[in-house]
Parts: C-alpha cells; structure tokens; sequence
C-alpha cells in the first residue's frame, strides 16, 4: 500500500465511521423510541461506541498507521 | 468519617504531588512546563484525563440532563467520544510543531512558525481572556460539590484552600503533579461513580426501572424538534473538532515522548468513558428520589448522598475536589507560561519559571477575588469561554497543511472568530438551531483564506508541518 492510501484507509475507519455511527442516528430518533437492555436506544448506542470507537481507533493503527511512526532510537527505554 | 476520608485523600494527593518531583531539575523551564517531553503513554494519558473529565463532570453532565433528558447527555458524550478520533489525526501533528519550535505554550506554536509578534500576542491575549473564566467555573463547582455533600466550609476558606492546593501542587513540581495527582483522582472518581451506579441498580431493582420510571416523570428520551438535532449536530462537530487545540489541552500533548505516544494513547482514551453509563444511571435515579431540584447540577450528588455510607461520600468529595483543583493546576501552567513566555517579551530562559510562578500567584488571586466578589460579573465570558478558545482551529490548520496562509490572515480569522462569538451570545441570535460557535468558525475561515488571499505576503513562509517528515531531524 502507498502511503496516500494509508492515510485514506486509516481516515475512512478512524474518523469518517465514527462520526457517521454518531450522527446518522441522531435525524431520525423519534423512531428509536424504544430501550436496549433496559437503557434508551440513543444512550445504548452511545455506549456501545465508547468500546467500538476504540476498536475503529486500534484497527486504524495496527492496520495502516504504525509503521509511519517507528520508534524512536532509546525513546521506550527512557 | 465523611470528613476524615475527604482530608485524608487531599493530603495523599499532596504527597504525590511533591514525590512526583523526585529525580527532575524543574527550574529549567522545559522539565517545569513540559516534563521535558517525556512522558509515557500511561502518564499521558492519566494527564488528560485529569484535565478532560473535571469538575463538570460531576456537575455539569447530571445536571444537564436532569434538566434537558437525553439531549443534552448525547451530545455531552457525543463531542468528548468523537474528539478522540479528531486527536488520532491532529494529535501528533500538535506534538510534532511543538517539538519543531521547542513550543511550551500555544502562542509558542504561532511564534516559531510565523515569526510575527502581533500574532503572538493576538493568540495569547484571548487565549487568556477566555482561560480565566474556564478557571472561576472550577471554583464554582467545587463550591457547588462541596455544599451539597454537607460540607459547611464558607466559600471563602472553601475557594482559598482550593487555590493554594492548585498553586503548592505545580509550584513544587511542575506539570508532573497534576500527571500523578490525577491517577489518585481518577481512580476514587471512577470508584465513586461505579459504586454509586450499582447502588442505584441494586436499590431500584434493575436498569430498565430507573429510566421507565424518570420517562413517567416526563424526561424526554428522544431528540424530536428540527431545532434540537441541528443544534445536537452542529454542537458535537464544533466542540469534538476544538478539543484539541484549546491553550489548555493542546499543551499537554507537548509533555508526550514522541508522536507514536500521542497517537497510540488516542486509541484507549474512549474507554475511560465506560464510566458514564454508571454515572448517566446514577444522576436519573435523581429524577425518583427528588423530582423538583432546585440547583439541578446536585443531581448526583443527591443520589450519593441518599445511598453511599459516609466514608465513600468522602471520597466522592475528594474526587470531586481533586477533580476541580486539578484543573485549575493545569490552567495555571498554561496562564502562567504564556504570561512569562509570551505576553511578556525576552524574559530569558533561566528566570522564566520564577516569572511562571508569579504569573500563577496573580492569577489565583484575580480568580478567587473574581469568584468571591462578583460572580455574574464574568458569566459572559464562561458561557463563551469553551466557544472562545476554540476558534485557534482555523490557525491551527493553517501551521499544519498551509503554504498560503499568512500571519495577517491568521490573525484577522481569529479576531473575526472571536467577536463573532461575543456578538452571536449576547444578541441571542438563533440560525435554526446551528451552534453559534460553528457559525463564528466558518466566519474565521472565510476571513482567514480571504486576508490571506487579498494581502498576499512578501516574507516567505514557512513549510507546514504536515509536509514535514514524520521524525523532523533538522528542526531546530
């Protein structure tokens, strides 16, 4: 992969889906007048992207990122 | 025991602060301002948030929602879950100019890469502007936390122990104290908050009853008028984008060794949020026990002080406290270092820490005085403040991916950004909803890229940041 395409992935999966799971929900939550394991569907959603986002993030890195940012020579042995 | 608990966890955290100078010269400035940049992930992350998740998170979350439902919880949670992703990509950048211009302070990003004092001090000045009131809202937090929990300190004792905590914290230590401080805070927070939630679902008989029983009081669990999601959307976009660049947060992404830290520590920031289910569950139980609050930022605190035995009350009062005077160690660094960095021209290196000191006793002062004497007096600007710093965005671009904008333009944006905020709250203006400080957002890019454009500038420019290798080896 080329770098450009890299950062596009990494962009794509970090940022955009995160954003998109956010805000697409948001329109139309009159029709999500319901409750998932108790809770309201939006505080459900939210949750539920607390530890997603999180996944988006590791993938983003272990996948496109981290070989753009190689360790410094003795940073991690301070 | 609520008592012995809270002054037990407030001295330990003064231990802390002062071991956690241990083995460092902090009378050079840059181990003082920023650890020298050198912090690991773990104390990077602790780091942010002990200054991300303050007083209002007790406070200004349960009370919001107590008063507004689910809306006002969406976006509260949206904006601060979807800054972390925003601080994946800017993050390192942030990290990397701050190393290219040995910046300690945002204004120093500003000066190395324009070179143009009337910048510098545009940026610095309402950066202050704006950070003193973000200031005088811990204060009153704390005092709000505090009396509710049955503390019956005056404010004044209550307001002067809290400054002279924050100053004896970063006076002896630098930016390591409120590092360390914040592992002890965190960790009794986040215990008060998981044990007060359990308490609420063991006392309520399951989740699903306290929302169907907050729901039968009329709390709204939808986000329904046109008006409200534009306002949910435009909100979480505006603050998640100026998470980041705040002359608060972006300094202490500056403490971090290296830029692989900033941006590996980005992908476990959203788990520290894993708490506020307990504490969203916690502040509803509120709406049961006392429908009709009068100060509805009490909300949790309520639900605590219903259901926790006294010793645990004491260490949601010292999460509470720590959580404030946290804040307000950290904010004093940033006042205090662009005061003697940046405000105040060719104090040399070697006294700069002493001049630093200064700085922060003064402002301590100006904030308890302001807290105590005149507490409307500054209601503008806190309610702009958050609005305010965040208009360094558009600049913030510029120095990362710009080989057009100039210093003029940089400037003018700002200025147009800021008093667009100002003009926009006390006009009461309402554009369909969209967050005011998105709108003056916009404005500040049009007029950055317009004055840029207009008045192209005869001095070369400096390459962005971005374009740089990732490890910069010939900056100075």
């Amino acid at each position: 992969m080329s770098t450009k395409k890299r950062k596009r992935g990494s962009f794509i999966v970090a940022v955009i889906l995160p954003f998109v799971a956010i805000f697409a929900v948001v329109p139309f939550s009159s029709q999500f007048d319901f409750t998932v394991l108790g809770l309201p569907f939006l505080y459900f959603w939210m949750f539920l992207w607390f530890p997603l986002t999180a996944l988006c993030l590791s993938v983003a890195w272990y996948v496109f990122d981290r070989h753009d940012y190689p360790t410094e020579e003795g940073a991690d042995e301070q | 025991m609520t008592a012995f608990v809270f002054a037990v966890i407030i001295l330990l955290s003064l231990y802390f602060a002062f071991r956690s100078r241990h083995g460092h010269d902090v009378s050079n400035i840059e181990e003082y301002l920023v650890a020298g940049r050198s912090f690991s992930g773990l104390l990077l992350f602790f780091l942010a948030v002990g200054e991300i998740y303050s007083i209002g998170t007790l406070i200004g979350l349960p009370g919001g929602i107590y008063a507004k439902g689910v809306s006002y919880g969406y976006w509260f949670l949206g904006y601060i879950l979807l800054a972390y992703p925003v601080g994946y990509f800017i993050g390192p950048l942030i990290w990397r100019a701050g190393k290219r211009y040995a910046a300690m302070t945002v204004p120093d990003i500003f000066k190395g890469h324009y070179s143009h004092r009337a910048l510098e001090l545009i940026v610095t000045i309402s950066a202050l502007i704006f950070l003193i009131p973000w200031g005088q809202l811990q204060f009153a937090g704390l005092e709000v936390a505090l009396s509710a929990l049955g503390f019956h300190l005056s404010p004044t004792v209550a307001v002067f122990l809290a400054g002279c905590i924050a100053f004896l914290y970063i006076a002896v230590s630098g930016v390591r104290a409120p590092a360390i401080v914040s592992i002890l805070k965190d960790t009794f927070m986040v215990l008060a908050i998981v044990i007060a939630g359990v308490a609420v679902m063991l006392a309520v008989h399951g989740v699903p009853k306290v929302f169907s029983q907050a729901a039968a009081h009329g709390v709204s669990t939808t986000i329904a008028k046109p008006q409200d999601i534009v306002f949910t959307l435009t909100t979480i976009l505006f603050q998640a984008l100026g998470f980041y660049v705040t002359p608060l947060t972006a300094p202490f992404l500056f403490t971090a060794r290296s830029e692989r830290t900033v941006k590996r520590t980005q992908r476990i920031m959203p788990l520290y949020m894993l708490m506020y289910p307990f504490l969203i569950i916690a502040s509803y139980y509120a709406f049961l026990i006392a429908p009709h609050l009068e100060q509805a930022n009490t909300a949790f605190i309520v639900t605590s002080v219903s259901l926790l035995p006294p010793w645990l009350l004491g260490v949601v009062a010292a999460g509470a406290a720590l959580s404030g005077i946290l804040v307000l160690a950290t904010i004093s660094l940033a006042i205090g270092g662009m005061v003697s960095r940046n405000l105040v021209r060719n104090i040399p290196q070697t006294s700069q820490r002493k001049w630093t000191q200064i700085a922060i006793v003064v402002y301590l002062i100006v904030s308890m005085a302001l807290t105590l004497g005149a507490p409307t007096l500054m209601l503008t600007l806190i309610n702009t403040a958050y609005y305010g710093f965040t208009q360094l965005f558009p600049g913030f671009i510029a120095v990362f991916f710009s080989r057009k904008v100039t210093p003029t333009g940089v400037a003018a944006g700002l200025l147009t950004g800021e008093v667009a905020v100002l003009v926009l709250y006390l006009s009461q203006a309402n554009f369909y909803g969209v967050n005011s400080g998105l709108i003056a957002l916009v404005l500040n890019f049009i007029v950055m890229y317009a004055v840029s454009a207009i008045f192209a500038s005869k001095v070369s420019l400096r390459a962005p940041v971005a374009h740089a290798a990732s490890v910069d080896r010939s900056a100075l």
